[in-house]
């Protein structure tokens, strides 16, 4: 710019604006003429209802103030009984919105999106309030990116012993978070409490989460011990139903929160420290039958509410198929003997190698006790009723899990097979993997695991089939056992399998078909079953036990407080209905009885 | 019997940048003194900001200028970063520029509209006020909405650029490159414009540097002061400018600084644009927004927007919600210390054009 | 910048901090502020007060006072910093320094009840109108609370908590 032209003034320049008069105007005849609405344009909201589960990250995030949640029924019906999903939806007052679209943004399922309508004309005020559908039938505007979105969308990676390392070993696989890991995983958790509802125990995830945050690992292990006795071990071996409900599933990968419970209560030598809100003495006596996760939940938090409670064990170390079944590279005894440490602080007495039935009869606790809680679970294997299954080199997975674990058995074949495809069948292939590096150093050793299931239906988690593939275990999934074969010095030289039809029927029952004509030898020299477990309650004595009611899945029949058809008589952990066979729900439902155990003891006076 | 007698100019007055109102003492028609009124237009903003999260106060501080709001979230921004140690990606640096400057060309044309309508001269505000317009339609094309866009915030910008837009922002230079012509045509080189505004409210250099003038109005008097050159943010130390400088020091210069730095930033746009890299991130990942804590500390960030130095002053106490921002509008010092001295000996005729070239911004002191 | 710095350093009693980004913090014991302000402008030549206000720093029950000056030279902003007690907050005005000061003193004035001798307007109504309540800017005053007792909300339903 030369400013020289400009210091003196003209009076002729101005007329330049004459040929304005016969140019096109810029103004657009409205409404005759409309103009076009960008892409981006962030205008009145669209929320597909059906899609969202109403986790309230937009409320929360919201700067105005300007979203409450609300039921929507009366306008759009939806599904009030969805798990992992409240029954509300956000509604949005459009005389507080700021139009930022951060609630877009934070939307984990995408369901929340801004129009390209921005008009709305009303003379009410109050009619400026509504829950956005995509009914309203506005344009897509504005919406969420999976590049540049505010949710941490990845995962922390969690470090693990690498395959060649670990199948050598008992040593734990994984290693835990360390501060920082644990910190940036806290940190991706957005609170919203929907995993909450994936929980059997319903622990308060998103408060120990944020006392994580917090860097205070005792107020985190306070709120999940209040619902949750075993949560070093859960963090160990949980089925983590809350990470599957995680609102993160949507669009990326659900917090860690099983790791994150591990790494909270490994931080803390003992929980003495937690402070932990314990009820005065009520001078009732409660007798707990079987030391499992469903037991010493129930005990515990019949502790805490002051009733005085016996465990009666019959192996030698509390814990069930905690201490007897789990191997220890997936939950070491020590993070079992430190939570059992916890519960024996706080006053619960047990009693090991007390059966009942044999060392003290049922009759006598009934009698000596003011409540009785059945937790045995299943701890006996079932057989498949296969030919040539009495042979000694055919055994149990259970059995076979405790001989390991318990009584330090590390004898093993060359040649194994197991028949099962489940969680057990993982534990017991990758067991027998490490037994053969001790023994053999993997030189000539095999396992396969031989399933009625094909890869889609594997009951196994991922986790486990993964582990169990890198670590060199051969499937066979889609194969049915028919029987064993033995050689001529009665030896045991392989299964023969036969390939299955299908598993389940039309009616989605268990019901496996085979193709008879199509059949393989599986070879090995040691076969173990892993086909599931069952309950043994020989020890009631026959005239009670008819007056107990079962449920047509053979399950014991409990009301909602876990109380059996004979008063005064609970149960709990893999006995009844309620359970998904996994600890969580073991401990959840010995936590429901023993709020039904307190209610009858207080009602009965 | 006094002789002078009391105006307010304001709130309600086609003569006043914005919700406020001066309160002049008048003998005939020169000002005896002129007092600022301000207090029309608080929105408690530095308190509401700190009972939000990071993130939340994206929605408020664009409010706290309406003609020219991404300098408040650029430095918002760059203050957050600067107290978590962030660097953002070449490409959000670019983008940045690109809107800041964008923004700084709305500001003038709304500015030029206002200015020239305190002199009597509406075309031009028509023409400006119009122009604008497109430039509004951009910012809407890029992040959605016309004026509050919320599109820079810590870690670079919330969306790239759509497919296509660069090419229609050298569009829209170009066109104003055009318009500029008439522009001076009609008002800066119009003798009118000349007669009303030289010599009128000067200040001179030592006058501007004890009043703690920025922005334009140094720039008048001769001072070279820009923080786009002192401190460069954003992509500006990869950009190639001056910072314009006249002697005047009166109405008139301002007036033309301003339009010297219009042409500067079209220039800067394009310049931008052709070394803006081509492809690549634009936002550096920030931490979840509920539990987005920001290391303990205190960092001044500072911008040049259309009226001088515009600053952040953050203080983390190292939670999820800032613990102090104090906004440094420029607009302060301009209003109660400059434009209350100079306004004092001027005709009444020119006290509204007098305070649209010192582009008092109402909403800068009234946070 | 660093030739500023080491200037700053020799005036006694202070304690320099430098930041990133040419910002050079300064902390002076209240009573010395004004000197060193005086001292800052006239020899070290640093003329622009660009800002001035206030951080309530409720927990050590101090206000702390920052003045963010701008040497033009060396492109510094050397920001000064005063605590002064939270009970009795009393400072003494920068006006005759740096004129901005003195409308920056009515808003902290008025904000945050500060009050400042020598500036006969801090302390009159500047922003605020018939603002009876305590300062607003204080930690301890609660925004909320306060529009929950003074305006009507327009409930449209019953779920607003």
């Amino acid at each position: 710019m030369n400013i020289k032209e400009y210091e003196n003034g003209s009076f002729l320049k101005p007329l330049a604006s004459i040929k304005y008069l016969f140019k096109k105007p810029h103004t657009l005849r409205y409404p005759y003429e409309e103009k076009p609405v960008p892409d981006r344009f962030r205008g009145l909201h669209i929320n597909d209802v059906d899609k969202c589960i109403g986790c309230g990250n937009c409320r929360d995030i919201c700067p105005c103030a300007a979203i409450t949640m609300v039921d929507p029924s009366d306008i759009h019906p939806i599904d009030k009984n969805k798990v992992g999903a409240n029954p509300v939806r956000p509604k949005i007052d459009y005389g507080r919105c700021s139009f930022c679209a951060l609630c877009v943004e934070m939307c984990p399922t995408g369901s929340l999106k801004m129009s390209k309508d921005l008009i709305y004309v009303s003379p009410d005020a109050d009619s400026f309030n509504w829950v956005p559908l995509v009914e309203q039938g506005r344009e897509e505007g504005y919406t969420q990116s999976d590049e540049i979105t505010p949710l941490m969308l990845e995962a922390e990676k969690m470090e693990e012993l690498e395959p060649d390392v670990r199948k050598k070993t008992f040593e734990e696989i994984v290693k835990g978070f360390t501060r920082e890991q644990a910190l940036k995983e806290a940190m991706r958790c957005l609170g919203c409490g929907i995993c909450m509802q994936g929980c059997p125990a319903h622990m308060k995830i998103p408060e120990y989460i944020q006392a994580i945050f917090d860097e205070d690992n005792k107020r985190s292990v306070k709120y999940m011990l209040e619902d949750n006795v075993l949560p070093g071990i859960c963090g160990r071996i949980c089925t983590h139903r809350c990470q599957d409900a995680c609102v993160y599933n949507y669009r990326g990968e659900p917090v860690l929160i099983m790791w994150l419970k591990r790494y909270a209560t490994d931080q803390l030598e003992s929980y003495k420290d937690v402070e932990i809100e314990k009820m005065p003495p009520t001078g009732k006596k409660v007798a707990i039958i079987g030391g499992g996760p469903s037991g010493l939940s129930c005990a515990y938090h019949l502790t805490t509410m002051g009733h005085s409670v016996t465990i009666f064990e019959k192996g030698q170390r509390a814990g069930g198929a905690l201490a007897n079944g789990i191997p220890m590279y997936r939950l070491p005894i020590y993070e079992l003997d430190k939570e059992i440490k916890h519960i024996e602080d706080m006053g619960v007495e047990i009693r090991l190698n007390t059966e009942v039935g044999k060392d003290v009869s049922f009759e006598e606790l009934l009698e000596n006790y003011d409540a009785v809680y059945i937790g045995v679970g299943l701890s006996f294997g079932r057989y498949i009723k296969l030919k040539g299954e009495e042979h000694p080199d055919v055994i149990q997975a259970i059995k076979f899990l405790r001989q390991v674990k318990v009584e330090g058995r590390r004898e093993i074949a060359r040649r194994v097979i197991v028949i099962g495809g489940g969680n057990v069948a993982m534990d017991v292939a990758r067991t027998v993997v490490r037994l053969q590096q001790m023994a053999y150093g993997g030189e000539g050793t095999m396992v396969q695991t031989v399933s009625l299931e094909d890869w889609d239906i594997m009951p196994a988690s991922k986790e486990e089939i993964d582990g169990a593939l890198e670590e060199g275990v051969i499937f066979n999934p889609g194969w049915g056992p028919n029987q064993v074969l033995l050689d001529e010095n009665g030896k045991i030289r392989g299964l023969e399998v036969k390939k299955v039809k299908y598993v389940f029927d039309e009616n989605h029952r268990f019901n496996p078909a085979f193709y008879e004509d199509q059949k393989k030898v599986l070879e090995g020299d040691y076969i173990v079953e892993a086909v599931g477990q069952m309950y043994d309650l020989s020890f009631i004595p026959k005239e009670l036990l008819d007056k107990l009611e079962f449920t047509p899945r053979r399950k014991i029949k409990v009301d909602e407080y876990g109380e059996t058809t004979i008063p005064g008589v609970f149960a709990g952990g893999d006995l009844v209905e309620t359970s998904r066979g996994d600890a969580i729900s073991a401990i959840a439902n010995g936590h429901r009885a023993a709020i039904g155990i307190d209610r009858y003891l207080r009602s009965k006076k | 019997m006094s002789r002078t007698y009391e105006l307010f100019i304001g709130p309600n007055h086609p003569g006043i940048p914005g919700n406020f109102s001066v309160k002049l003492e008048l003998e005939g028609d020169t000002v005896v003194s002129a007092k600022g009124d301000p207090g029309y237009l608080h929105r408690a903003f530095e308190k509401s900001m700190e009972n939000r999260y990071y993130i939340q106060n994206l929605a408020l501080i664009p409010r706290i200028c309406v003609p020219e709001p991404d300098i408040n979230e650029a430095a918002y921004a760059m203050a957050v970063e600067d107290l978590m140690g962030v660097e953002i990606p070449e490409r959000a640096k670019y983008l940045r520029t690109i809107v800041l400057e964008m923004a700084r060309i709305a500001a003038y044309l709304f500015w030029m509209g206002g200015f020239a309508a305190t002199l009597g001269l509406y075309t031009l505000s028509q023409w400006t006020v119009g122009d604008r317009d497109y430039a509004l339609d951009l910012f809407a094309e890029l992040c959605g909405v016309r004026v509050y866009h919320m599109y820079i915030w810590p870690g670079g910008v919330r969306r790239d650029a759509p497919p296509g837009w660069e090419d229609e922002v050298l569009a829209y230079v170009r066109y104003l490159r055009d318009k500029l012509i008439d522009y001076d045509n009609i008002f800066f080189k119009n003798v009118m414009f000349k007669q009303r505004t030289r010599g009128v409210a000067v200040i001179t250099k030592e006058q501007a540097i004890e009043w703690c003038a920025t922005g334009p109005i140094l720039k008048a008097t001769g001072v070279a002061q820009d923080v786009r050159k002192d401190d460069p943010y954003a992509a500006y130390e990869y950009i190639d400018f001056e910072i314009p400088t006249l002697t005047d020091g009166d109405s008139w210069a301002r007036a033309m600084i301003r339009r010297w730095e219009f042409e500067n930033s079209l220039n800067i746009i394009e310049q931008a644009i052709k070394k803006m890299p081509k492809k690549g991130p634009v936002w550096t990942k920030m931490p979840n927004p509920l539990k987005w804590r920001v290391p303990k500390g205190e960092a001044y960030a500072k911008v040049e927007s259309a009226r001088g130095e515009h600053g952040f002053y953050m203080v983390s106490d190292g939670t999820e919600r800032p613990y102090r921002v104090a906004v440094r509008g420029s607009s302060h010092t301009h209003m109660f210390t400059i434009a209350e001295r100079l306004l004092v000996g001027q005709r009444l005729a020119d006290v509204s054009h007098i305070l649209v070239s010192l582009d008092i911004c109402p909403p800068e002191f009234d946070r | 910048m660093m030739d500023l710095v080491d200037r700053i350093k020799e005036i006694e009693g202070v304690k320099v901090t430098v930041q990133r980004h040419n910002r050079v913090f300064v902390d002076v014991d209240k009573d010395k502020v004004i000197d060193t302000l005086y001292y800052m402008k006239h020899v070290l030549g640093i003329t622009q007060l660009s800002f001035m206000n206030v951080v309530d720093r409720i927990d050590e029950g101090k206000f702390e006072i920052f003045y963010v000056l701008y040497e033009r030279e060396s492109k510094v902003n050397v920001i000064v910093r005063i605590w002064i007690d939270r009970d009795n907050p009393v400072i003494e005005t920068a006006d005759k320094i740096y004129p901005p000061a003195h409308n920056w003193e009515r808003e902290i004035a008025e904000m945050f009840g500060v009050k400042v001798l020598g500036n006969e307007d801090a302390g009159k109504p500047f922003i605020l109108e018939n603002w009876k309540d305590m300062p607003p800017m204080r930690k301890d005053f609660d925004s909320v609370k306060y529009c929950n007792e003074h305006y009507v909300f327009r409930h449209s339903e019953e779920e607003n908590e």
